[in-house]
């Protein structure tokens, strides 16, 4: 059996020499050759993956040279070049392949530009000049001779992009010096080439998203517009050609069922042909290199298909055949489709590199272990990535850089080329340099070697690959963050009022821990046109200034947090002092409260003295005027016997005159009486007084007494509430306190949001196992919904799961529609419909009733946020490629009916009530305001250096609270033109915000972990924060009923009620007892009276 | 570049479906129609039989230049043509013969929309669906498109593939091939061969505007055996043969490639280009119109 060679070049662009399985897209070469014919230039353009160098390489070169091309001459100078790191150098080497000068000789003519290369082509013997007498006085014949000897000069600028990719070439919207020379020559050498008519072509190869910024260059956008010839999308025809025919031309054979299966097995857009080819590739090695006809039994052993469509005897020789394989190989074939091919195969190597390394290669120490050579492999393909505007692509890099970065003295670059060779090797193709079987020191590389990914489709398939590029996303992101910290810390003279704050300097010294970021590492990122050689240097001074300004925020806060508790010790004294004096004042209150009573008891005295006076002097005159009653009968009674006896008379005038006697003596006491019963009145009114007095004294006296219990049953209440967050063998004690808690704090007018007993509220159902988690699927949770009843997620699997709150159970789970790419994100745009983003950045809209999907067709990046129109059919999706886009919902493929760009990318929009205006938070810390009908937009606010991360509104939308990602928050209020507050919440990032049913309450999720709850109306009275879960909350909502659920890193979704008495009610339903008194001597204490607290409390 | 489906009006049979697809059906006929093509289908009468769906079948499907058959997720078997299928299994039966007996470039679409095989749940449709993956072969094609546009699209581009302008050509046992810069030779050489074997000759010239491509894919079509010559054109002649075997079909082509060079010049030493269906030589040029014969006879004695 004879190995055939395999048509399929992999993940590698077909060469000029494979030319000849370069299938379905002759109908393009055609094309690209007319328009070069009369062009003389042709700038290929189109997306990643699109095939653009082979298009060149395989198809318009092979071509020319077969004389499909109708050009002056039969020989062809290919002068190919790719702009890399030095362009000008790299077009003087391709220069100097074909011409007869020194790579140098050639640089110094190039570097002055414009028409340098026509002159070199003039110079050159393959240049034949028609005015010269030579050709002029030639024959036919001759002229057929000298002809023979000339050649059309080709020059391809390969993956011209690269002139914008690379830190070198371009930064800042700004082309180098030899970028620049490089992109005039090309230029003017084409333009001269029209118009002279010289057999000179000139092909650019660009990635259709760079073409913005071809603007950097004088005269490119101009011939973009001239010669640009887009990569057509390979209909359905071509696209089996691509399948079938090298096969065919090879002599291998490939099944129809198979062709089919791969045709609509491949996701459209991005990737489609790299994917397709390596998988050919794959299935070509797996048919015994051609000699088996390819068919779906072998796609389903690359892991690229599920069995079910093979018969029943292929599906049992796979199960035969995959019970052999490793075990390690086995969990490759859970998620079978045609992208798993790729992240299959590059698994396999991840896994395998350590035994090739150790094994096989009978050269280099093998003095590393398994998980070294994990980490290596882990290491170099971060290195061969990085970061550029938010997504992650290839980064050329040495061998030397990517053990540099690896940083380890046992390390060697001999050890860093042994364990990628396997990457390298021939049927792999996964890194740059290949390893040519036949050449055995193509396995050895130089230090300074540059390696590169072959394609960019692995960055973005092998699902391991990806996860750590989220890994160098997020180191890339807190350097870059850091960065501007650390320049304002400089700037200000290392001023100590700069260093970080102690949220941020925690968050930092995490991150600095556990990535330790070295010089070399913070070099690749460093790079640009000023680099030069003390790049190092520069990228030392830095990394040791970020340990350093580390130490000294460190130090500085460790200072700060001392001085705040010298202030709180001073605190607590003066504290302690009040206390001492409100005791006085309780204590001279008492006395005063007791002279009060003394002189009420003498003013008492004083009065039943009085009284009694004026009960003799009654007593006297009662006694007066019954002796005048007998005085005058007495005088009656002589005046009747008058006239009986004369001597009667004198006894009787003496008698009168002592009656007389006293009754004058009478009148004088009831005179006397009058003025002591005057004197009892006044001294009784005196007594009064004293007692309104010694009343008022008395009732001060209880006023004070009361403040001081007030004050102190408060006091008890914070203390039982700290106390019911403590773990106790029996919960009900949780349960207990915490209840007490309450109702000491509502009985002595504390404040009904007391966050310490809402958290000793939460808490104490939390030990009686009433937890508010719930955990109802395994699967990340990608975005939730959630009204009264029901609690809907979005999980990364596609499928929503909807939860009843009130059964505790899972009431239904569907699956969406099939995905191939990841689920990057979605939003509810209400409980109807589901925006949902994709990893490769194409979006959908789905109707949840009617289970239809449709595409969005706009976004050149991932979403961030959507938000539903409340006046119209509309809904706006805003995201990181800076845009807000407006799109009807209709089940319909769509494109964005209108398009706003800010100036950074987007994190959050949000629709006014008016449905006209759209509050967006951007990235560079503005707020935008932008009139949907109008167009026109507005700038609010713009906090330098933020980032404006969150935005949530009301239910009525007449408050809206923008976050920030170092702790502010700003409320705008759209009725009263737009006027905004500023409040600082945090010193960690706002990850979240939403506002209960009333708009009462404001609740933001941070990203130290907390949830704070704001009463809007007083935003720094009473926050409730909640800290009960250990858990970053990435985003927050409250339910119709105010409940509010948030969904947490962990994948479980939390909830927290809204206030003290709704837990309270709750605590009050699952309470079984009191506490008994040794209980509540314990807890309580012995100086308050027990008291029963389930029964003596009623929460109404 | 014209497409012909701006002027070709296309006949295409849209199979029955069942009634959960009903509404893909009744869309893809309307798209169907927009894209300038002419449906053709049962119509729609409840009263219409087993007997009459076999004979509107038989009728439509010999009208049509394709057929289209949705699957949908239900079988519905029934009593029909002696069998006890599902109509769309007897439909896709009846097409599939078509393409089998009269061995036209009659095409059968099957369109399962993956929206659609996501949600089956009927055994016998399953293992339907199954049966049909599994047995594709040549003019079948299956299609997984969600949207009706993208696949009446891929119809298109099957349906009405770019067809070249036709060149003058003619039958001939040899075709010989050479560049204008060996025209001298080249001629030499031809008309001893042309004396023995009917040869058709061509001179590829740079300069002139001539399709060489198309033209010499349209005359190998005539020809038995392709000789391709060179003397002092070694930089023209391996590109240019590794070109014209790709064009010609390759591993897979009717036409051996005789590729022939002069040895004597030095250049030529390193032109090679091994193949299946190309025999790659290098002899005295005296000798060439010799091996040509040597190999043509071998050819002819072969075949």
């Amino acid at each position: 059996m004879q190995n055939k060679k395999s048509p399929y070049p992999g993940l590698r662009p077909f060469t000029e020499e494979e030319s000849i399985y370069f299938k379905g897209r002759d109908l393009h070469i055609k094309q690209i050759i007319e328009q070069l014919e009369k062009k003389k230039i042709t700038i290929i353009t189109g997306a990643s993956g699109d095939g653009k160098s082979s298009l060149v390489y395989a198809g318009v070169i092979p071509n020319a040279r077969a004389g499909f091309f109708h050009a002056e001459y039969n020989n062809w100078l290919i002068c190919d070049f790719r702009p890399e790191r030095n362009p000008l150098t790299n077009l003087a080497k391709t220069l100097a392949n074909n011409f007869d000068y020194s790579e140098n000789e050639i640089y110094n003519e190039l570097k002055l530009g414009f028409s340098s290369i026509i002159k070199l082509f003039k110079k050159s013997k393959y240049f034949i000049d028609k005015n010269s007498e030579n050709w002029l006085n030639a024959t036919n014949d001759e002229k057929r001779i000298i002809k023979s000897k000339g050649a059309n000069l080709f020059i391809l600028a390969d993956q011209f992009e690269e002139f914008f990719t690379n830190p070198e070439n371009y930064s800042n919207g700004v082309p180098s010096e030899e970028a620049y020379v490089t992109v005039n020559l090309l230029l003017e050498t084409a333009g001269i080439s029209i118009v002279e008519d010289l057999p000179i072509f000139i092909v650019f190869t660009m990635r259709s998203d760079f073409i913005s910024q071809s603007v950097a260059f004088t005269g490119l956008p101009e011939y973009i517009g001239y010669s640009q010839f887009f990569i057509p999308r390979l209909q359905r025809n071509e696209f089996q050609q691509v399948i079938e025919e090298p096969a065919m031309l090879a002599g291998g054979k490939i099944s129809k069922r198979l062709t089919e299966t791969l045709i609509n097995e491949s996701r459209e857009g991005f990737d489609q042909l790299p994917i397709i080819q390596h998988t050919l590739n794959q299935l070509w090695i797996m048919a015994e290199s051609g000699n088996d006809e390819m068919d779906l039994e072998h796609l389903v052993k690359l892991a690229g298909l599920d069995t079910k469509y093979l018969s029943k005897t292929d599906k049992q020789e796979f199960e035969k055949w995959i019970k052999n394989q490793e075990k390690f190989k086995q969990k490759f074939f859970k998620s079978a489709d045609l992208t798993n091919v790729l992240n299959t195969h590059a698994n396999i190597l991840y896994e395998t590199a350590f035994f090739y390394f150790t094994e096989i290669i009978e050269w280099g120490e093998k003095n590393i272990t398994e998980n070294d050579a994990k980490f290596i492999i882990k290491t170099a393909f971060q290195s061969l990535t990085k970061i550029d505007q938010g997504r992650a692509v290839r980064n050329r890099a040495t061998l030397r850089e990517i053990t540099d970065i690896i940083n380890n003295e046992n390390i060697s670059y001999e050890t860093v080329c042994g364990v990628l060779n396997i990457f390298r090797l021939k049927n792999n193709n996964f890194l740059r340099p290949f390893i040519d079987a036949s050449d055995i020191e193509t396995q050895f590389l130089h230090a300074d070697t540059v390696l590169d990914i072959t394609h960019e489709a692995l960055i973005r398939n092998w699902e391991l690959l990806v996860y750590w590029e989220n890994e160098e996303k997020e180191n890339y992101n807190n350097f870059q963050d850091f960065k501007i910290q650390l320049q304002r810390w400089i700037d200000s003279g290392k001023s100590k009022e700069f260093v970080l704050p102690l949220g941020t300097l925690v968050h930092f010294e995490n991150w600095y821990e556990k990535f330790m970021p070295n010089k070399y590492w913070i070099a690749k990122y460093e790079k640009s046109i000023d680099s030069n050689e003390n790049l190092m240097d520069e990228a030392d001074i830095l990394a040791d200034n970020i340990k350093k300004y580390l130490q000294i925020s460190r130090k500085t806060i460790t200072n700060i947090e001392k001085a705040k508790k010298r202030r709180r010790a001073i605190y607590l004294i003066a504290s302690i002092v009040a206390m001492i004096v409100l005791g006085a004042f309780t204590y001279w209150a008492m006395l005063e409260k007791a002279n009060a009573l003394d002189q009420q008891k003498i003013a008492e005295e004083k009065t039943r003295l009085a009284e009694e006076q004026t009960r003799i002097v009654e007593a006297q005159k009662n006694e007066i005027l019954t002796a005048n009653e007998i005085a005058e009968k007495e005088r009656l009674k002589a005046e009747n016997s008058a006239k009986e006896a004369l001597w009667a008379k004198a006894q009787s005038d003496e008698a009168k005159e002592n009656a007389v006697f006293l009754r004058v003596l009478a009148e004088e006491q009831t005179i006397i009486a009058k003025n002591e019963k005057l004197n009892a009145l006044n001294e009784k009114v005196e007594a009064d007084k004293q007692r309104i007095i010694a009343e008022k004294a008395k009732n001060t006296a209880i006023v004070a007494s009361d403040s001081t219990k007030v004050l102190s049953y408060l006091s008890l209440a914070r203390s039982l509430a700290l106390k019911a967050q403590n773990p106790y063998e029996d919960p009900q004690i949780n349960l207990l306190l915490a209840m007490q808690a309450y109702y000491f704090n509502i009985k002595y007018g504390g404040f009904e949001r007391n966050p310490d007993i809402y958290n000793a509220l939460r808490y104490s159902l939390t030990a009686n196992g009433k937890n508010n988690i719930l955990n109802f699927v395994k699967e990340n949770i990608v975005s939730f919904f959630v009204d009264e009843r029901f609690l809907t997620v979005h999980t990364e699997k596609n499928e929503l799961v909807q939860y009843d709150l009130k059964l505790n159970d899972i009431l239904s789970r569907e699956r969406l529609f099939k995905i191939k790419i990841p689920i990057n994100s979605s939003f509810f745009l209400s409980d109807k419909y589901l925006v949902i983003g994709f990893e490769d950045r194409k979006q959908k809209l789905y109707f949840i009733e009617d289970k239809t999907e449709f595409n969005l067709d706009g976004h050149g990046g991932l979403i961030r946020s959507a938000d539903k129109n409340p006046t119209n059919n509309e809904f706006a999706t805003a995201g990181r490629d800076k845009t807000i886009r407006i799109w009807d919902i209709k089940e319909e493929n769509q494109k964005s009916k209108k398009v706003y760009t800010a100036n950074s990318r987007v994190n959050a929009i949000k629709y006014t009530a008016d449905g006209k205006n759209i509050l967006a938070a951007c990235n560079d810390g503005s707020i935008i305001l932008w009139n949907v009908e109008t167009g026109e937009d507005k700038l609010l606010d713009k906090k330098e250096g933020t980032r404006a991360i969150s935005i949530g509104e009301n239910d009525k939308r007449d408050v809206l609270a923008v976050g920030y990602d170092n702790g502010n928050v700003i409320l705008v209020y759209p009725n009263k033109n737009y006027n905004y507050k500023n409040y600082l919440l945090s010193n960690t990032g706002i990850n979240a915000i939403d506002f209960n049913s009333s708009s009462s309450v404001m609740s933001v999720s941070k990203n130290n972990r907390n949830i704070d709850m704001n009463n809007i109306e007083n935003m720094s009275l009473n926050t409730i924060k909640i800290f009960d879960h250990e858990v970053k909350v990435r985003n927050l909502m409250f339910a119709k009923n105010d409940r509010l659920y948030g969904l947490c890193e962990d994948n479980t979704i939390r909830f927290w009620e809204k206030d003290n008495k709704t837990y309270a009610d709750i605590v009050k339903s699952i309470l079984k007892r009191n506490f008994t008194k040794e209980e509540w001597e314990i807890h309580v204490g012995n100086n308050v009276k027990y008291e029963t607290t389930l029964k003596g409390w009623n929460s109404k | 570049m014209i497409f012909d489906f701006f002027t070709k009006k296309i006949k295409v049979f849209v199979s029955e479906a069942s009634d959960d697809v009903l509404y893909l059906k009744s869309n893809l006929e309307k798209v169907l129609e927009s894209a300038g093509m002419e449906v053709l289908c049962i119509n729609n009468n409840e009263n219409i039989d087993e007997n009459n769906i076999i004979i509107e079948t038989q009728k439509l499907l010999n009208q049509a230049d394709c057929s289209i058959h949705i699957i949908g997720n239900s079988f519905n078997r029934i009593n029909l043509d002696n069998q006890n299928i599902s109509i769309s299994e007897y439909q896709l039966q009846q097409a599939q013969e078509k393409i089998n007996l009269n061995n036209t470039e009659f095409k059968v679409f099957i369109w399962h929309p993956t929206s659609v095989s996501s949600q089956i749940s009927d055994n016998e449709q399953d293992d339907f669906i199954s049966q049909i993956r599994q047995s594709i072969h040549h003019n079948m094609i299956y299609s997984n498109r969600d949207i009706a546009i993208s696949f009446v699209e891929d119809i298109r581009s099957v349906m009405y593939s770019f067809k070249p302008k036709e060149i003058k050509t003619k039958n001939s046992d040899l075709f010989f091939i050479y560049n204008q810069l060996d025209e001298e030779s080249a001629k030499a050489i031809s008309n001893l061969v042309s004396d023995i074997i009917d040869t058709q000759t061509l001179e590829i010239i740079l300069s002139e505007d001539i399709d060489y491509s198309e033209l010499i894919v349209q005359q190998v079509k005539k020809s038995k055996f392709m000789v391709i010559y060179y003397k002092n054109t070694s930089d023209w002649a391996e590109p240019f043969v590794k070109q014209v075997w790709k064009k010609t079909g390759g591993a897979s082509s009717n036409v051996p490639i005789l590729f022939i060079g002069d040895e004597n010049v030095a250049e030529n030493e390193h032109i090679d280009f091994e193949a299946p269906n190309v025999t790659s030589i290098k002899v005295a040029n005296d000798i060439i119109p010799i091996e040509i014969k040597v190999q043509f006879d071998s050819l002819t004695e072969n075949n």
